[in-house]
């Protein structure tokens, strides 16, 4: 008897939790623990189809992208096709952001900048040359909208610290640029679904 | 309330389930493969699934029917189905082939740089060939078709003597491309420094309509754009020193450049002997200067002057007397500019002109001397034929005009023409070509060129036709045929005005395979001479000739980090009667069989490049005629094996300096395991004694710094070695 109760009063937070919650705060916190190809894949397409029936939100969208940008670094081989489309998504979550929403903004250039990344990285001796320049420019431009961004700060350090000494890379730099990133992911996000991802992967590096 | 509590858990799940129809399916390419990561929608919701392993998905969804389901994968096309609730859907999905790499015509070409869809390598690799002394046409030759040729310069290709490779810059001829030839010694190239290119094509038989003369094969050179910044770079060495200047203008649209270079071998056979002994240099001063500019919205010119000046003075055991040396002196004065533009003068069109200008004297002699270096002159037939002056002026003059228009579905046709003017000649040519993309899969290009000789009188039509067809997401396999025609050197057509042109076709067969950073190609051939150039008993062009072969190309840059290599495999078979051959013979710059592999690897930790080349040759045939032309010897040398080394240590001297310095400090060893090469011999004058021609030293050696400022080649570096 007990166990029906508790069963039909689990069900019952269940479904309601269900109901509360909306599905992008769920899709969010699932991205937070995404780590495998496939799923980045489900998260990619839920994110896209989200962004479907919401015309109005940047959100999904840029959780679009992001996912398709974190595929592109997962599969060197598709990597040109998955940033074509993740670029296509960041246009379109761009052209949403609310006027004058820096820190909105910072994370539109710090995703654009990493999908340049991922180009350079597929084949860094054809695509260097062309994205890496552009990567650049779209992470000094998110470092400039909002300088503690966690997410420009760990890219930028992704960059010193894959680049060779003589061009600019450097290691110590890149440490300090990942702790400092860490600070600013320890706090709290703007809300549950506010761009929060990227933590795991800058702890990795520390 | 048992029951109660289950009616309320029933009624619980019911309202649950009753947003809750089920959707499920499964999504699998034509070949009944799932399709994992595919994304199914229904249209008009947020509702929908990812396909799993196998393909499979299943949904919930609380709308009503009729259920409509979009699907998309990458590399697919996008597809829609119809769906009811509880029963599986199958849904076929077809590549999309817009998603795929185009095919490129790529029968008979390598193509380095930037601009090419077909990129083998890049600018970077060319120059960073351990031995290539930063030469494009010698990088070229550690690629498949080229002979290993160390007594003389150009590329010999595909059983074609060198003057059969014809080098082109923004579309026109050059023709000087060589400083004056000196016996038994490669020369340098006036223009050929990889910076200078963006786009570089080694073709080996079979280009386009576009180009013409040269029999076997071309070297097409197209010049960068505007640079990305202003920059400046010295550089020294005891053989070299170098200095240049690029400004980029303000406003981003035009740029100036010049740069300067002096080479001498003297002071470096002061500490090195060679044979020949170098009594003055070989010496070279080569300036450059060049204008880029933007016109209108789509247009580039680009102005290119080079100045060459060469010395040399060698001397040489005569072989036919031991008293005396042969003396062979050389200055040649070359002025080369080349002017082009290039435009969109319409949606649909580009427009490209070219003119081209080359002054070129040179003066050479020929002697014999005494061993205190005094002038003798030996009377008798052994001796005559080795005192020459020759003196020669020539100019020439070219212009070009090529309008292409591109069509929807890829295709385009182009159509040009040509004047070349020289001293005595004048070559017109019109040329038209067209490519066609059949088939997202297949890529046709058909075209034709005619040409004509004032002097001779004669016209010649040569179609061309190469063809691309995949066979995989990253094969395809090319073939190509074409009928090339080159003119006789003007020496010749002095003595015979009637002369027809040289005349060569090109059958090639191509496989080719790309992915992921490596290049596998087969390339298999047949040139069939039908005119050449006859110069014994008479100056006619009744010899014949062929050549077949296989040649095999692997590069990898992927397997281990850092690391990249290739190898270049060429089997050759060739005959031609050509010259004062007395019969169809394998002629004595061809190699049946000749490996490259060149292997380059970069230290991060200490930030140096270690390059290696290694090339192995069949022995050449060498003959000895008598003086009325008839074999009195005959023979194959040994094999050619040479391993270069080359290092380049990459640092900044000045790292606080606001334009921060990038310094290479450069060395390496030509033939580091000192074996003794023979590219042939010289027979004295009764037969009875030979001498070979080897390397003026055994081992040849470099060292130089070069320091670039404002803009450096970082990048390239750092890209070909992340």
């Amino acid at each position: 008897m007990k166990k029906i109760i508790t069963l039909a009063a689990a069900l019952f937070v269940l479904i309601t939790a269900h109901a509360q919650s909306s599905p992008l705060e769920g899709a969010v916190s699932q991205l937070n623990a995404a780590q495998t190809l496939a799923a980045y894949q489900e998260l990619a397409n839920t994110f896209q189809r989200q962004a479907s029936t919401d015309a109005k939100s940047w959100l999904p969208l840029y959780y679009a992208a992001v996912c398709n940008m974190k595929l592109a670094f997962l599969q060197k081989e598709k990597a040109m096709a998955l940033s074509a489309i993740a670029e296509e998504q960041i246009v379109k979550a761009e052209a949403l952001v609310p006027a004058g929403n820096t820190k909105d903004l910072a994370e539109i250039y710090t995703v654009k900048s990493f999908i340049e990344r991922s180009r350079v990285e597929a084949d860094p001796m054809s695509n260097g040359r062309k994205y890496g320049p552009i990567a650049g420019k779209y992470l000094a431009k998110a470092r400039q909208l909002d300088p503690q961004n966690p997410r420009a700060l760990y890219l930028d350090g992704h960059i010193k610290y894959h680049t060779p000494a003589l061009w600019g890379g450097d290691k110590d730099k890149a440490k300090a640029l990942f702790s400092e990133a860490m600070q600013h992911f320890n706090q709290p996000p703007a809300s549950t679904v506010a761009p929060q991802w990227g933590k795991a992967d800058c702890q990795k590096m520390l | 309330m048992k029951t109660f509590c289950l009616l309320c858990l029933t009624g619980l799940l019911a309202t649950y389930n009753a947003n809750a129809q089920q959707i499920i399916g499964r999504v699998t390419d034509k070949s009944g493969r799932g399709l994992e990561g595919a994304s199914i929608s229904l249209i008009g919701t947020a509702d929908g699934a990812t396909a799993d392993s196998t393909g499979r998905f299943r949904f919930g969804t609380a709308s009503h029917p009729p259920y409509r389901l979009t699907v998309s994968y990458i590399g697919y096309k996008t597809t829609t189905a119809d769906a009811s609730a509880g029963s599986e859907i199958k849904i076929v999905m077809g590549k999309d082939p817009s998603t795929l790499q185009p095919v490129v015509i790529s029968a008979g070409a390598f193509s380095a740089g930037d601009k090419n869809k077909g990129a083998v390598m890049t600018a970077m690799d060319v120059v960073s060939v351990a031995g290539n002394g930063g030469d494009v046409a010698n990088a070229a030759r550690t690629l498949p078709g080229a002979q290993q040729i160390g007594e003389r310069e150009g590329l010999f290709v595909r059983g074609g003597a060198g003057s059969e490779t014809r080098q082109f810059v923004d579309g026109t001829l050059v023709p000087s491309p060589y400083f004056a030839s000196m016996p038994g010694l490669p020369q340098f190239n006036r223009i050929s420094s990889p910076f200078l290119f963006d786009g570089i094509v080694f073709s080996t038989g079979g280009y386009s309509a576009a180009y013409g003369q040269g029999l076997s094969g071309a070297l097409i050179l197209e010049t960068q754009d505007l640079p990305e910044k202003s920059s400046a770079v010295i550089g020294i060495s005891p053989m070299v020193a170098v200095a240049g200047v690029q400004k980029l203008a303000k406003n981003g649209r035009s740029s100036l450049g010049l740069s300067t270079r002096y080479m001498t071998w003297h002071y470096y056979a002061k500490a090195v002997p060679q044979n020949p002994e170098y009594a003055t240099g070989p010496a070279y001063s080569i300036t450059e200067a060049n204008y880029r500019q933007r016109t209108g919205k789509t247009g580039m010119l680009k102005v290119y002057a080079n100045f060459g000046y060469h010395q040399a003075e060698l001397y040489r055991e005569d072989i036919d007397s031991a008293a005396l040396l042969n003396r062979f002196a050389s200055t040649d004065r070359n002025l080369y500019l080349n002017i082009s533009h290039r435009s969109r003068p319409g949606k649909n069109y580009r427009l490209d002109l070219g003119a081209a200008l080359n002054y070129n004297s040179a003066d050479i002699s020929r002697g014999m001397v005494n061993r205190d270096k005094t002038t003798t002159h030996p009377e008798g037939p052994v001796f005559a034929g080795k005192f020459s002056e020759y003196r020669s002026r020539e100019r020439s003059l070219q212009g070009k005009a090529v309008l292409t228009r591109y069509f929807e579905g890829g295709h385009l046709v182009l159509a040009g023409a040509e004047a070349q003017i020289g001293e005595m000649d004048e070559l017109y040519a019109g040329f038209a070509e067209g490519e066609w993309r059949l088939h997202h899969a297949v890529a046709l290009r058909t075209g034709a060129r005619w040409e004509y000789s004032r002097l001779s009188g004669k016209g010649n039509i040569a179609p061309r036709v190469s063809l691309a067809v995949r066979t995989g997401t990253y094969s395809q396999i090319n073939a190509a045929y074409g009928i090339y025609y080159q003119q006789a050197e003007r020496r010749w057509r002095m003595e015979e005005p009637s002369l027809p042109q040289a005349k060569a076709s090109h059958y090639i067969l191509n496989y080719t395979r790309k992915e992921n950073g490596r290049i596998f190609r087969a390339e298999g051939f047949y040139k069939q001479y039908d005119r050449l150039l006859k110069t014994y008993p008479s100056t006619n062009m009744s010899g014949s000739g062929y050549a077949n072969g296989l040649e095999m190309f692997w590069r990898d840059k992927k397997s281990v980090p850092n690391f990249d290599y290739w190898i270049s495999y060429s089997y050759l078979h060739t005959r031609r009667d050509h010259l004062d051959y007395p019969l169809p013979l394998q002629p004595d710059f061809a190699a049946p069989h000749t490996l490259s592999v060149v292997a380059k690897r970069f230290f991060e930790k200490i930030s140096t490049n270690v390059n290696v080349s290694w090339s192995l040759a069949a022995g050449r045939p060498y003959y000895d005629f008598t003086p009325d032309h008839q074999i009195r010897q005959q023979g194959t040398t040994r094999a050619y094996n040479v391993v270069n080394l080359g290092f380049a240590h990459m640092l900044s001297l000045f790292p606080k300096w606001k334009q921060k310095d990038f310094t290479v400090i450069a060395s390496g060893i030509n033939n580091v395991l000192g074996t003794r090469q023979v590219f042939g011999y010289d027979f004295s004058y009764n037969g009875q004694t030979k001498s070979p021609i080897t390397l003026p030293a055994t081992r040849n050696y470099f060292i130089g710094i070069f320091m670039s400022l404002g803009i450096d080649r970082t990048e390239d570096y750092l890209n070909d070695n992340l």
